[in-house]
């Protein structure tokens, strides 16, 4: 993988880990300020994340003593409000956590192709409508999408597509997410041309080229878009909402609401429980990828 | 700035390729392996994106209740924009938060970055705390955890309490329930946060070493290289959350109840659009105010690149 | 004129037509052939109303093998522009559970089907003429009432008496008696509420308008109260706010929309809200003997001033192929005691006396009281409402946010009357 960029003697990314610093050996000062550092970015951290903390802790909290204090150290420990919200919906909780695992693995899976190789076309080869098709590119990232959807919904139900996860992942093998495209093209802008140009003159194509020089060069960048397709499918809810209506095809963002109703009683307990739970797997993601995510962006070559 | 060098470059490319001159065999193998390259992206753009678009655009010339066929109008949902005083409102609202939250959101990012960049351990544990508020986003949740924290009985209350003082009801205030949505936003300043590292991981470490042969204090280097060479991973960020905080719309769907009350004191554009199309059934309306905030998004970013000529440095 | 919407369709048919996969089986069309049919069926609700619901259909699936019902449970906040989206694309689910004034808006606009026509598959003759005002015109009826309630003042005795008061005699009361009564408890009871807010919802301001003579909307679908009772009537909520008697504008809008209700928390003395939701307040319900008052000011009322109404409604989709099956789940809902043995009154108490009857032993305290306040309010004469015009569900959103200016200070209630009025008859033009 970037062992190949290391030979070639240009290098895309600084090879080091987080935490490590060229500067650092030489900036070494007492361990006085690391931990004074450490307090600080802890007390920080916590008061960021009071509100998430005191949802937690509401969640093993009786629902009559939720809203009594703001405080953190719960008066009384239940986990009633986990097997509640398991099982209270008209599915296990499980279920609707298997439709958006379903949902993200193909998004997934669909970024990664489309936008892919839509980007490297816009940041590496020539073609005449490139100017215009750039820009409608961008333009895609401006467009409201509670106008779009009226017309979508007409199109996806015409098709049948309506109540099954097609709607969702589709579009994303057709690489609509802009944002994504818009990154890749960064980064591919990033990578030496004379990498490409030896391939080519060794008689590579182009299709052949970009698979084997061009994307073992993106690892990082593919891993960024992955994170963040991940983060954001997991959570988004209008989408969702409108093409799936059927309890067995529901997700977690849509099945969460139904604790809360503004008409009558809301089960805050088993909100503060699902949401805690629909919250580790975004967590872990986000922690064991956060290394490829700082990676991924920092050689996209952002100027 | 990329976008800015491929603007240069599409420019360019336009200039030296003019529509007489023939191409050649290599050009058109080019142009038909690009169009291979792109083909999922052209079908999604055409069929996903552009139908839909230029139907809705067409429905903003109608008037269209999702219940029966649209029937046509002309420019009247345009004509009716120009005087609806919580159309007015809902601009008056949405600017402030985009010129207020932004700004401060990508203060705290790059803050938060750098403090985060490096030398400490532990660093992938913090970063992922710190990222943590932006995976809540726009979850139901949120409604209630900021009536927990600005509620008339709420946590800052209670603070403030402490020090003898008697403060509002944050979130049902007219005048202070938009700033607690700007702090939301500014709470979810993760994915910034993220882009910032990325550039400062960019940013070689030689400057910084021959800086500090010069004497040059931790304020200087911050002011003289920090700030210039990540003003184009500043730029990319300024220019995405402002097109993002313009479609803001969850937050303020959730903290509001659907309202955008206290008094439209929280009414998002883009919320107000929703109530227009999905409450009232007025789709053709909505489709036309749509339009309207396609054009502004558009009329902001094309202001910021022609802007970023003077603010923005590039090595090359 | 009608050239750029059919540019559109042919767009969206010649996008199809790309994809490649133009026409089409939806997957909904079950052929005929054995007589197996699968209904779609739509409600909003929260967990234990999506739970009793499925129970109810088991059984309904149980004693008709020949059909399948498949179930749509949403919430209240995204019901309306999904149902919506559905409509305008002939998707609606076969049956769904409307409200007020959307039942007519459906209805009128043909997404409803007139449900006078199953005859004995749908027997409507246990509901009145003034129960189903609400869902018919021109002799089309388009819900069946799938609850009953009524407006009503809920109380704490226990509030009452800690602040030193007298139970009023909810015959006699007035709106003055009401003011009084609410400014003084907190006087006496620091931490207590007098009255929960009364101008945030449209309907006890219709009450007000009734009992002076007047309607929300008139017969010929255009406002039916004048400016002077809005006046006053906002004038008397903006004292009561302002004297204490009443939740302060910021409290009620969290409430509004977030957790946390000073009645639930047995702190408020008079809460004005539905007679069939006095249950929601939850465990308040075991520890204090809520009651059930009439609102203030009807003796000596130029017309009555409550009503009984259904609190939703069953209605088929037009566009429904399996309109007759459709109508036998609506029946099995509303007339069976079975059904509503299982749904008991969550979502309102079943209008079907005979239904009612059956299981009114079974209710739960608070419902108990709500059906024997309910049953006092229909034995008594009516004082029938004019429908409300198309357009006229906006009149709640702009009610909400104009009582808010008001409390606020940011209006007088003059000029927030006139512009209430402005913007209400340019929703309805």
């Amino acid at each position: 993988m970037t062992t190949d960029v290391k030979n070639t003697g240009s290098v895309v990314a600084p090879r080091r880990a987080p935490g490590e610093s060229l500067r650092q050996g030489r900036r070494r000062r007492g361990g006085v300020r690391k931990v004074l550092q450490h307090a600080l970015l802890v007390v920080v951290g916590v008061l960021m994340i009071y509100p998430l903390l005191w949802m937690l802790v509401g969640s093993f909290k009786p629902n009559d003593l939720i809203f009594l204090s703001p405080g953190l150290i719960p008066e009384e420990i239940t986990l009633e409000h986990y097997t509640n919200g398991w099982n209270g919906l008209t599915y296990p909780f499980g279920r609707y956590i298997l439709n958006s695992a379903i949902i993200v693995l193909g998004a997934l899976i669909g970024n990664l192709v489309s936008c892919t190789t839509a980007a490297y076309a816009f940041a590496r080869l020539s073609f005449r409508a490139k100017p215009v098709l750039f820009s409608a590119m961008l333009l895609t990232l401006m467009l409201p999408i509670h106008v779009l959807i009226v017309p979508q919904y007409i199109m996806f139900t015409s098709i049948g597509w309506v109540n099954t996860f097609l709607p969702l992942i589709v579009p994303k093998f057709l690489a609509v997410d802009a944002f994504f495209v818009f990154l890749m093209v960064q980064f591919f802008r990033g990578i030496p041309r004379e990498l490409e140009e030896a391939a080519r003159i060794d008689g590579a194509g182009y299709w052949r080229t970009f698979l084997q020089v061009m994307l073992p060069l993106t690892v990082p960048a593919l891993a960024t878009t992955a994170i963040f397709t991940f983060i954001w499918t997991w959570s988004d809810f209008y989408t969702q909402l409108v093409f799936l209506t059927k309890p067995e095809t529901q997700t977690v963002s849509v099945a969460l609401r139904n604790f809360v109703d503004a008409t009558s009683e809301s089960n805050w307990g088993a909100l503060f429980a699902m949401s805690v739970v629909t919250l580790i797997p975004l967590f872990v993601v986000f922690l064991v990828g956060q290394r490829f995510l700082v990676k991924g962006i920092a050689t996209t070559g952002l100027k | 700035m990329a976008v800015v060098e491929e603007f240069r470059h599409l420019r360019d490319a336009r200039g030296t390729r003019g529509p007489r001159r023939r191409r050649t065999d290599a050009e058109r193998k080019e142009e038909r392996a690009a169009w291979s390259f792109l083909f999922p992206w052209f079908v999604g753009m055409v069929l996903i994106t552009l139908g839909p678009m230029i139907a809705s655009l067409v429905l903003s010339f109608t008037d269209y209740n999702l219940l029966r066929e649209p029937s046509w109008v002309g420019v009247e949902n345009y004509e009716r924009m120009l005087g609806d005083a919580r159309l007015h409102k809902s601009l008056g609202v949405t600017f402030t938060y985009v010129l207020v939250g932004v700004p401060l959101q990508l203060a705290t990012a790059l803050f938060l970055a750098m403090v985060l960049n490096r030398g400490l351990k532990g660093l992938a544990f913090y970063r992922s705390v710190y990222y943590l508020p932006s995976l809540l986003g726009g979850s139901v949740a949120i409604a209630v955890l900021w009536k927990q924290l600005f509620g008339v009985n709420g946590l800052i209350n209670q603070v403030l309490g402490f020090f003898g003082v008697t403060g509002p009801g944050w979130i049902s205030n007219p005048e202070t329930a938009l700033g607690t949505l700007v702090l939301l936003h500014v709470w979810t300043f993760g994915s910034s946060m993220v882009i910032f590292l990325a550039g400062l991981r960019q940013i070689p470490d030689m400057y910084y070493e021959a800086s500090a042969i010069d004497g040059a204090g931790r304020w200087r280097q911050f002011r003289s290289i920090t700030i210039p060479l990540l003003t184009p991973v500043i730029f990319f960020n300024l220019v995405l959350q402002i097109i993002n905080a313009f479609q803001s719309f969850t937050q303020a769907f959730v903290v509001s109840g659907g309202t955008g009350g206290p008094v439209d004191s929280t009414l998002f554009y883009t919320l107000y659009l929703y109530q227009r199309g999905f409450t009232d059934y007025q789709m053709g309306y909505a489709s036309a105010m749509a339009w309207l905030l396609l054009l502004i998004i558009g009329a902001f970013t094309a202001i910021n690149f022609l802007v970023s000529k003077y603010w923005v440095h590039y090595d090359d | 004129m009608q050239r750029g919407i059919r540019a559109a369709a042919l767009l969206t048919s010649v996008s199809l037509a790309l994809a490649g996969c133009a026409g089409g089986d939806e997957g909904t069309g079950e052929g005929g052939d054995d007589g197996q049919v699968t209904l779609r069926f739509a409600w909003w609700g929260v967990d234990s109303r999506h739970a009793m619901t499925e129970e109810m259909i088991d059984l309904f699936e149980e004693q008709n093998p020949d059909i399948t019902v498949e179930t749509e449970p949403g919430t209240w906040d995204a019901y309306w522009d999904a149902l919506a989206t559905k409509a305008a694309t002939g998707e609606m689910p076969d049956v769904v559970q409307t409200v007020d004034p959307y039942v007519l808006e459906y209805g009128r606009n043909g997404q409803l089907a007139d449900l006078t026509q199953f005859g004995d598959v749908l027997d409507l003759s246990p509901y009145g003429e003034a129960i189903l005002t609400d869902s018919s015109e021109d002799g089309k009826v388009w819900g069946v009432p799938g609850g009953l309630t009524t407006y009503s003042v809920w109380t704490n005795p226990d509030v009452v008496e800690e602040a030193g008061l007298e139970m009023p005699d909810d015959d006699t009361w007035s709106w003055e008696d009401y003011a009084e009564l609410t400014t003084e408890v907190p006087e006496a009871v620091p931490d207590a509420v007098g009255s929960g807010q009364m101008s945030f919802y449209a309907e006890p301001f219709t009450l007000f308008a009734r009992q002076h003579g007047e309607q929300l909307w008139s017969d010929d679908g255009g406002l039916g109260f004048s400016k002077e009772t809005l006046v006053e009537w906002w004038e008397y909520v903006a004292d009561l706010t302002e004297s204490g008697g009443m939740l302060s504008p910021e409290r009620s809008i969290e409430e509004n929309t977030h957790d946390g209700d000073a009645f639930a928390r047995g702190e408020m003395a008079f809460k004005p809200g539905w007679a069939t939701q006095l249950g929601q307040v939850g465990a308040l319900n075991d520890e204090v003997d809520l009651q059930l008052l009439r609102m203030p000011g009807e003796d000596g009322a130029e017309a009555r001033g409550d009503w009984v109404k259904p609190s939703m409604h069953y209605s088929i989709a037009e566009s429904s192929e399996h309109k007759e099956a459709a109508a036998r789940l609506i029946d099995f809902i509303v007339n069976s005691p079975e059904a509503g043995a299982i749904l008991g009154a969550d979502r309102g108490l079943p209008p079907n006396p005979e239904v009612l009857a059956e299981i009114q032993g079974d209710l739960g305290v608070a419902d108990q009281k709500a059906a024997a306040y309910l049953a006092e309010r229909l034995a008594e004469p009516e004082n029938p409402r004019p429908l409300p015009p198309e357009g006229a569900s906006e009149i709640n959103a702009i009610f909400l946010r104009l009582s808010q200016e008001v409390l606020y200070g940011n209006l007088s209630p003059d000029a927030a009357a006139d512009q209430l009025i402005a913007e209400t008859e340019a929703a309805i033009g």
